[in-house]
């Protein structure tokens, strides 16, 4: 009895543990976010703010501005690239991998390479000469090219994704309903999209964050202050001579909390979701 | 011709549903890479005033293999592929077999997992940078009053140092995804396997050994190779923490062909050295593709 009580606590300490060490540098972001820059560079470093200020989210969403533009601005910037770029690619990705999970076709082997390939490669290597087009055709540093650029992104892994997850629906629904006389398009659209809400939610929100939390297609895409996304008014406080590092973590974390709340909420959705796309088919 | 216009109608469906996508993926990501494979073979530095993109043979091969840093960015990177995998595979493997048991506070548990994936990468390393600061940074501070070290270390100014901290960072940043992966096949098997193996007197370890271990294998497998391609294209994470140094210690293939082109312009012999990602990821899209059919 005694020892099956230690080795109780002893597994709760093990998981704590874990869990600690896990959450550490998202609640040392948050700690620091509470200090004035005074304290984050005192040399009596503690871990619990002493004077716990909101002065540095007021600073990083109100009063900082770069050229006239702040935070409402580029967050504005974010969430309209980002929103129309996943919106588009789940469309399209969701068309796509449901082609093909349900039909036999020539050339689906060679897509599906492609598909995998992209998921694969470095980015580095499809940025060089997709850089040189964009800037052949003068597309450099506009907002719709980002979002462009996020869409191109998204598509293939979304319908890597969607693949796998709509191999899971079971094909005698549509199978009814396809001798009732509905079309392939009209399955899709009234049977199974309806069907795969939860599954997604959860890869649209997969999609999203790829272009939420991305800092270097945006730095090496946008110049002007005014098309700016989160992550590059987020670099800015780093200036040449000083950083303001309470407004900057005040403003990691306002990027941050939205996706881990959506992370949260969906985390279920999102696991089964991979699950059933990348690892077991 | 009458053949190939017959089968496309018969499968007209098939191709009005992947047209978009396919569209897509053809030309922004494979002709881009097609373009890359090109812009090897030529000589392509921005910054140049000859006109034109001369064809150049070889050149830009020779002079990757020739760059000074070379060797270091393929024993980098090498290393850090190797140990990073392995810290997040068997990480990962850990945690989800602790996790994979009823108890008060799994679900807590379980969504605390999402937290480092759910941060954005600029995000993790602006923290981190700041955590290992050896003047003003928490983790100093800790090992300090533990006595672990007696004066602060600069873990991000001494080379070796700096690249077993960007592969601790990055360890963390992904063995919980890893874990809940694998936890969430070990929930696939079946309880009454573990029931009748331990009525027949099976410990905790034959029962991993004989049980679990097969039995996720499939899993196992395709999360690795997953990891290991991921792993060895990294380069924002590291990037944004060290950017390469000190002394090239941390510069990661993928970190030096953005280099190359973004800052020195050379995106003849950056894309050069990107065809030795390319193959490798090619080799891993082939071995994932067949592991996948062997596990369906």
């Amino acid at each position: 009895m005694r020892s099956r009580m230690i080795r109780k606590i002893l597994f709760y300490f093990v998981v704590a543990l874990i869990c600690g060490i896990i959450i550490f540098p998202f609640i040392l972001l948050f700690s620091y976010s509470l200090r004035s820059d005074a304290e984050i560079f005192s040399l009596n470093i503690r871990f619990i703010p002493r004077n716990p200020t909101l002065e540095a989210y007021i600073n990083a969403i109100f009063s900082y501005k770069v050229g006239g533009t702040g935070f409402i601005k580029w967050a504005t910037n974010s969430i309209i690239v980002c929103g129309t770029a996943t919106v588009i690619s789940i469309f399209i990705a969701s068309l796509c991998g449901y082609g093909i999970s349900r039909f036999r076709f020539y050339g689906r082997g060679i897509l599906w390479f492609f598909i995998i390939l992209t998921q694969t490669i470095p980015w580095v290597v499809i940025l060089l000469p997709y850089y040189v087009l964009l800037s052949k055709l003068n597309l450099l540093d506009k907002l719709s090219s980002l979002s462009f650029t996020y869409l191109v992104i998204f598509t293939p892994v979304s319908t890597w994704l969607f693949t796998g997850f709509f191999k899971n629906i079971s094909i005698e629904i549509e199978e009814a309903a396809r001798i009732d006389g509905c079309t392939h398009f009209g399955v899709f659209w009234r049977i199974i999209l309806p069907l795969s809400v939860p599954g997604i939610s959860a890869i649209a929100l997969f999609a999203f964050v790829i272009g939420w939390s991305d800092y270097l297609l945006a730095s090496i895409l946008i110049r002007s202050v005014e098309k700016w996304t989160l992550p590059l008014g987020l670099s800015s406080f780093q200036g040449e001579h000083n950083i303001l590092w309470a407004e900057i973590m005040a403003m990691s974390t306002v990027i941050t909390v939205p996706i881990v709340i959506l992370f949260l909420y969906l985390q279920r959705y999102l696991i089964s979701g991979l699950m059933a796309g990348s690892i077991k088919q | 011709m009458k053949s190939i216009l017959g089968y496309l109608s018969k499968n007209r469906t098939a191709y009005l549903f992947i047209l978009p996508g396919t569209i897509i993926i053809i030309l922004l990501i494979i002709y881009p890479i097609i373009q890359s494979v090109v812009m090897s073979f030529t000589d392509w530095y921005l910054l140049s005033y000859k006109p034109g993109h001369p064809f150049v043979g070889l050149a830009n091969y020779q002079e990757v293999f020739s760059m000074s840093q070379f060797q270091k960015v393929l024993i980098v990177t090498a290393l850090y592929t190797i140990l990073g995998v392995i810290g997040k595979m068997y990480a990962g493997l850990g945690v989800a077999l602790l996790l994979n048991r009823k108890f008060a506070g799994r679900g807590i548990a379980r969504a605390i997992m999402v937290i480092p994936w759910a941060m954005p990468t600029l995000v993790v390393c602006i923290v981190f940078r700041v955590a290992l600061d050896p003047a003003f940074g928490l983790i100093n501070s800790i090992l300090l009053d533990l006595n672990i070290v007696n004066k602060s270390v600069n873990f991000l100014l001494q080379p070796d140092l700096a690249l077993i901290s960007v592969i601790i960072i990055a360890i963390w940043r992904y063995f919980p995804f890893v874990a809940l992966m694998l936890l969430a096949a070990l929930q696939g098997i079946p309880k009454e396997l573990y029931e009748a193996a331990s009525i027949d007197g099976a410990g905790i370890w034959k029962r991993f050994i004989y049980i679990t271990r097969p039995l996720l294998r499939p899993v196992w497998t395709i999360v690795l190779i997953l990891q290991i391609v991921w792993t060895a294209k990294e380069f924002e994470l590291v990037y944004l923490i060290t950017r390469g140094g000190p002394d090239f210690s941390t510069e990661l293939m993928g970190l030096d062909i953005y280099l190359n082109a973004f800052q020195f312009y050379k995106l003849g012999t950056a894309s050069a050295e990107g065809m030795f990602l390319v193959a490798f990821s090619i080799i891993f899209t082939v071995i994932y593709i067949k592991r996948m059919e062997r596990n369906a």
